[in-house]
């Protein structure tokens, strides 16, 4: 090496690459302990290292502030699913648990998290079995328009027509437009309520709407630190769906009756397992 | 005949389970398609990463989690909510217009996850739709079948999207970014490599209904996100190229008895695995069954096959000027080994008629670096 | 790459160990570089992960993001980074000296300019990257940063335009300079990988070649130089040691998040310090190896390019465009190819071995003077009688220069020009006759020692010249080294106003 081994340094540097290399003949041999021990060992000779360089600790200065999340008060007591079917109520249409998340956190207090939701699922079409329509609503999965299995990534309320609960091949981007139409209607509700106004967390997700519907979001130059104005999300998204809208309603329906053929759970939960030869006739 | 070149190629394997190709090993093909060990290794569903790891050189590839969880993570975000992201990117790109949204998940078939079941499925959507009968756009995940060298492959490409009136078009979905419009040029071209594979399965997929190739686009639409944002943009990609190489290599893994016939009769990569799962046999003797295959190595391979490091310890065990790579090697026309380059420079070895201008070239190399380094004699002539 | 570099490979496998490709160092080496080794986060561009940057062996800095996907930690990382590097950048500026200015440019100009080292090319794109994510950055807004955010994105986003031209030093691979120097017995890829380059240089004491060379190559005994970390650490540590950053900062637990922190650093450091301490050793490698005459003047045009960016800094500066507009990319291209072209010939002039590179495929020569016409005068066609020496070099180099070629000369005094006159191959060996034309004083008689005398070993090459700055259409008045944002697309800030990787 290029040093004399006089410095300490030098014979630390050494030994942490002898360290280094056991580290890995162990590993190689699989004994796991001798390599847990070398480790530690390394870790100690690094550590002396530091001290001797004295590695400093530039970024204390300006280590992002710790932000413990908000807690907010008010409504934080109910159970999962009444936050859950709160928000279908205010979208009213099929929504992924992650959009259930974020309008939550948009517009209403008390803590939702996906983890929290996933669980969920599994438990309402066992509380449905166990003792069906005990409860005023269940949380169901979206039904595919063909074969009326159930579409897990997307979750609806029982009170809902089987209609509104079919998934058509049109029906993602209007349920979509018809969400953003929804929450467009919410954050002008909550500005025209005075006090506090619409929640950054609300704005953050119109604009999220706005940027991927056609002429929703303003635009020209420094367009992006204009708000997004409701009404415009509102009309914008009108628009497009008028372009689908027909043809999803047909889909939907002519699914709808073939459901209607369907038992009670089968209508809420969808039908096992799909036989494609089925629809294979049907193509 | 053909199932006596199978037979041969299940002997190669030997006991272990056949690996069948994936998007990303056919995508690999075009790396060294000239390298003989990896296409019999390749053409057997022999597992590389197991053989060489055996032989004494375990791989160092595998992905990061964080590279996974990135790639997952912007997929599900393009796709999220419809694909409104995606569609607000096709609609830039593709210029789809407002009524083309329909979606169609094939990632399962009213739960029914298997690739034959979802193949099916892809096959009766995309065929109704490249007729007319049926209207589609964005086809997520749909389950794609080809028969690579008598073996059904089943390959998933991230979506197909149909613009009406017009053709399927491979949308390939990466993590990595574009700024400002650029793009790490090797990945773009792994991932084209990739979406080839992609467009060769759908237009065979599409055959056999009798359509034609031009239904599905040699364009491939690469969405990534744009500068250092979340935010999707897309960009076309000519994949041209490389849909026609991928194309020859697939016609020479049916050519693959060829390369076989030249092999032992009795050799094997069978790793002898007992009950327990561990190897049996002896690294030396699978060591020495690997060298009856030529291998073609080269130090880019380091980067992308399990062989590579196996292939490396024998080119330098020979010194041949493989391991230099190509900048060296073309300066070296017609010669293999340091030994053969230096001998001739060093006036040790004679030169054979093709080798004489060579030799005169590497004599006069050696005798500057002598000159200027002030020693005598040849190139570091052994002392 | 010639047959000598080649035979300096191949010299280097059969002895398994590196051996001299040049005689000098064509880079420059500040007595005080600021070595950056940059970690990123795999799988996504501009998430840093770590960084040791300083100026001396002893005094690292080790700035560690803790959450690389949190774009406020990632912003502090650059406001942390950016104050080392500006720091270092200011203690360039302190001192001018005069320069006979040519033209408008500034008649003074800084003593030093700034060195930063890094690892590996991959080090030079994390910079790059770095600059374009932070130089269009606002302080003020919805989305505010430090103020030395932006300014390290334009300083960085300036190095590493610099290091895409030959011959500069404000910003160079370590790799690369090694490379430069010492040729190995693996390829160009491998010699990339810093532990193994010095493993073929200067295997640790008691290890071979051999070893050090599997070593590094072994992510356990020789973590990467980045900026990737290896994919093994990334699950088995890293992977878990963010989780448990991001799990102690829901729940608020102050203990919890200081020893998550102390845990990532500890465990960042460990895979940094390697290539910290490599870096170093490799410095003290290239330090030993005599630096090129001619890079003193190239360090002159750093100087000038230093001083021109730093003065235009101190006007105000607006952030370098995102890409180059069509002439300027034309302009751009035409600078790098001139500088590659210079940097080679300078190199050729200095150092025997490059010159001998160019020897072996005759784009240069050296040889005997076998005959001297060392009175020979003509009259120009202005009537002036001038010396026009001619001399007959005999050469054992396959030269493929033609009559009419220009060539300078290392073995002559600066000025020096000749032309060919002729070339006449004769068995083994060619006779090149050559005219001098210039260096020789203004006289009739050629001042002494400016004529090569019968006998005399002298080398000739092609002289790269003066060739006129190719003239591009003006699309505004603005020089290169500055942009406007003017022509910009107007969304230059969204980047800022979405999402990012809010890792939801």
């Amino acid at each position: 090496m290029v040093w004399s081994m006089s410095d300490p340094l030098d014979a630390l540097e050494t030994r942490i690459s002898q360290l280094r290399r056991a580290i890995r003949d162990a590993t190689a041999t699989g004994d796991a302990e001798r390599a847990a021990e070398l480790r530690a060992q390394l870790r100690r000779a690094e550590r002396a290292w530091d001290t001797l360089v004295d590695t400093d600790d530039a970024s204390e200065e300006t280590r992002a502030p710790q932000s413990a999340p908000a807690l907010r008060v008010g409504g934080s007591m109910l159970p999962a699913r009444e936050h859950v079917h709160r928000v279908l109520m205010l979208l009213g249409v099929p929504a992924a648990p992650k959009l259930i998340v974020s309008v939550h956190d948009a517009f209403f207090p008390g803590e939702l998290t996906s983890a929290k939701l996933s669980s969920l699922r599994r438990d309402e079409e066992r509380s449905y079995r166990a003792a069906p329509g005990s409860r005023p609503y269940y949380l169901c999965p979206a039904l595919a328009y063909d074969l009326l299995s159930p579409v897990r990534a997307l979750i609806t309320v029982s009170t809902w027509t089987v209609e509104q609960r079919i998934i058509g091949p049109l029906s993602p981007r209007v349920d979509y437009l018809a969400s953003a139409i929804r929450v467009a209607e919410a954050v002008q509700a909550a500005a025209g309520s005075g006090e506090t106004g619409p929640s950054p967390a609300a704005l953050r997700l119109l604009w999220r709407f706005a940027a991927s519907i056609p002429d929703a979001a303003p635009t020209g130059p420094s367009s992006h630190e204009r708000p997004v104005d409701p009404r415009q999300v509102m009309d914008a998204a009108g628009a497009e769906l008028q372009v689908h809208i027909d043809a999803d309603r047909a889909d939907r329906a002519a699914a709808g009756r073939r459901a209607h053929r369907l038992t009670d759970a089968q209508q809420l939960f969808g039908t096992p397992l799909g036989d494609v030869s089925k629809l294979e006739a049907e193509a | 005949m053909k199932a006596a070149v199978d037979e041969r190629l299940d002997g190669l394997r030997g006991s272990a389970p056949r690996l069948t190709y994936s998007a990303r090993s056919l995508a690999a093909l075009e790396n060294n398609p000239r390298c003989t060990l990896r296409a019999v290794l390749d053409a057997s569903g022999s597992d590389k990463a197991a053989i060489a790891a055996h032989a004494g050189f375990p791989t160092p590839f595998g992905q990061s989690p964080f590279a996974i969880a990135r790639g997952n993570a912007f997929e599900a975000l393009v796709k999220a909510n419809g694909c409104a992201e995606l569609i607000r990117v096709l609609r830039e790109t593709l210029k789809l217009t407002l009524p083309e949204v329909a979606y169609q998940d094939l990632n399962d078939v009213g739960g029914n996850a298997s690739p034959e079941v979802r193949c099916t499925r892809t096959r009766q959507l995309l065929v109704n739709t490249a007729l007319g009968k049926f209207p589609g756009t964005l086809y997520d995940h749909p389950m794609l079948r080809l028969q690579v060298g008598g073996h059904t492959v089943f390959l998933e490409p991230d979506l197909v999207a149909f613009r009406i009136e017009d053709r399927f078009h491979v949308v390939e979905i990466k993590s990595f970014p574009i700024i400002d419009d650029q793009a790490d040029p090797a990945q773009v071209k792994a991932a084209t490599t990739q979406a080839s594979a992609y467009v060769i399965a759908l237009r065979a997929m599409l055959a056999e209904a009798g359509i034609g190739p031009d239904a599905v686009s040699d364009t491939i639409v690469l969405v990534a996100p744009k500068d250092f944002t979340n935010s999707p943009t897309a960009a076309f990609v000519d994949a041209r190229k490389q849909v026609a190489t991928l194309t020859r290599q697939l016609t020479r893994i049916e050519r693959i008895g060829d390369l076989v016939s030249l092999l032992p009769e009795e050799l094997t990569f069978d790793l002898a695995v007992d009950e327990a799962g561990k190897a049996q046999r002896p690294a030396e003797e699978l060591a020495a069954a690997l060298d009856q295959v030529p291998a073609l190595y080269r130090p880019d391979c380091l980067s992308h096959c399990e062989m590579a490091f196996f292939c490396r310890s024998r080119a330098r065990a020979c010194a041949s000027l493989d391991v230099l790579g190509p900048t060296v090697r073309e300066q070296l026309g017609g010669i293999d080994t340091a030994t053969m380059a230096l001998g001739l420079a060093r006036g040790e070895l004679t030169a054979d008629v093709d080798q004489a201008e060579m030799a005169a070239a590497l004599r006069h190399a050696a005798r500057l670096r002598a000159e200027v380094l002030g020693q005598p004699g040849g190139a570091g002539a052994a002392a | 790459m010639s047959k000598v570099s080649a035979m300096a490979h191949l010299e280097a496998m059969e002895q398994m160990r590196a051996v001299p490709l040049t005689v000098f160092r064509h880079r420059r080496l500040s007595i005080k570089p600021l070595v950056i080794v940059p970690l990123t986060m795999a799988g996504e561009a501009g998430a840093p992960l770590a960084a040791m940057a300083g100026t001396a062996r002893t005094a690292p800095k080790l700035l560690v993001v803790d959450q690389p996907r949190n774009r406020d930690q990632r912003f502090a990382f650059a406001a942390d980074l950016g104050r080392i590097v500006m720091d270092y950048i200011n203690s360039h500026r302190l001192h001018r000296r005069d320069v006979t200015s040519r033209g408008d440019g500034p008649t003074s100009r800084y003593s030093d300019a700034p060195q930063i080292l890094v690892p590996n090319p991959g080090g030079i794109k994390v910079l790059a990257d770095l600059g374009r994510m932070c130089r269009f950055r606002k302080t003020d807004g919805d989305y505010p940063v430090q103020p030395v955010v932006p300014l390290l994105g334009m300083w960085l986003t300036f190095l590493a335009e610099s290091a895409e031209q030959a011959g500069t030093s404000m910003l160079l691979p370590v790799t690369g300079m090694l490379g430069e120097h010492w040729a190995t017995g693996q390829s160009v890829m491998e010699d990339q990988n810093l532990a193994s380059i010095m493993g073929w240089i200067a295997p640790a004491d008691g290890v071979s070649v051999e070893q050090a060379i599997a070593d590094a190559e072994n992510p356990a005994v020789c973590p990467p130089a980045g900026p990737a970390t290896s994919p093994e650490f990334d699950k088995t540590y890293l992977a878990p040691a963010v989780k448990r950053f991001d799990d102690a900062r829901a729940l608020g637990d102050p203990t919890a998040i200081t020893a998550a922190e102390t845990d990532l650093r500890e465990l960042i450091g460990e895979q940094i310090k390697p290539t910290w301490r490599l870096m170093w050793s490799a410095i003290s490698l290239l330090r030993a190896v005599p630096e090129a005459p001619r890079t003193a003047a190239r360090f002159e045009r750093d100087l000038a390019s230093f001083t021109a960016y730093s003065d235009y800094q101190d006007e105000g500066a607006l952030p370098q465009r995102k890409r180059d507009a069509a002439i300027g990319a034309a302009r751009r291209l035409s600078r790098l190819e001139r500088a590659q072209a210079d940097f080679e010939a300078d190199m050729a002039f200095d150092d025997s071995l490059v010159l001998a590179d160019l020897r072996s495929v005759g784009e240069a020569f050296a040889g005997t003077v076998t005959a001297a016409e060392t009175d020979r005068v003509v009259t120009t066609a202005k009537n002036r009688r001038v010396p026009r020496p001619r001399i007959t070099v005999t050469t054992d180099d396959p030269v493929r220069l033609a009559p009419g070629v220009i060539l300078i000369s290392p073995s002559m005094p600066n000025n020096h020009k000749a032309l060919i006159i002729s070339s006449a191959p004769d068995e083994e060996s060619t006779q090149i006759t050559v005219e001098i034309t210039g260096g020789m004083g203004r006289g009739v008689v050629p001042q002494k020692g400016t004529v090569p005398s019968l006998g005399q070993r002298i080398a000739y090459l092609p002289d790269p010249g003066w060739r006129p700055t190719p003239v591009f259409p003006e699309p505004d008045s603005i020089p290169w080294t500055h942009s406007s944002l003017a022509d910009e697309d107007p969304d230059t800030d969204t980047d800022a106003a979405e999402g990012w990787g809010d890792a939801d």
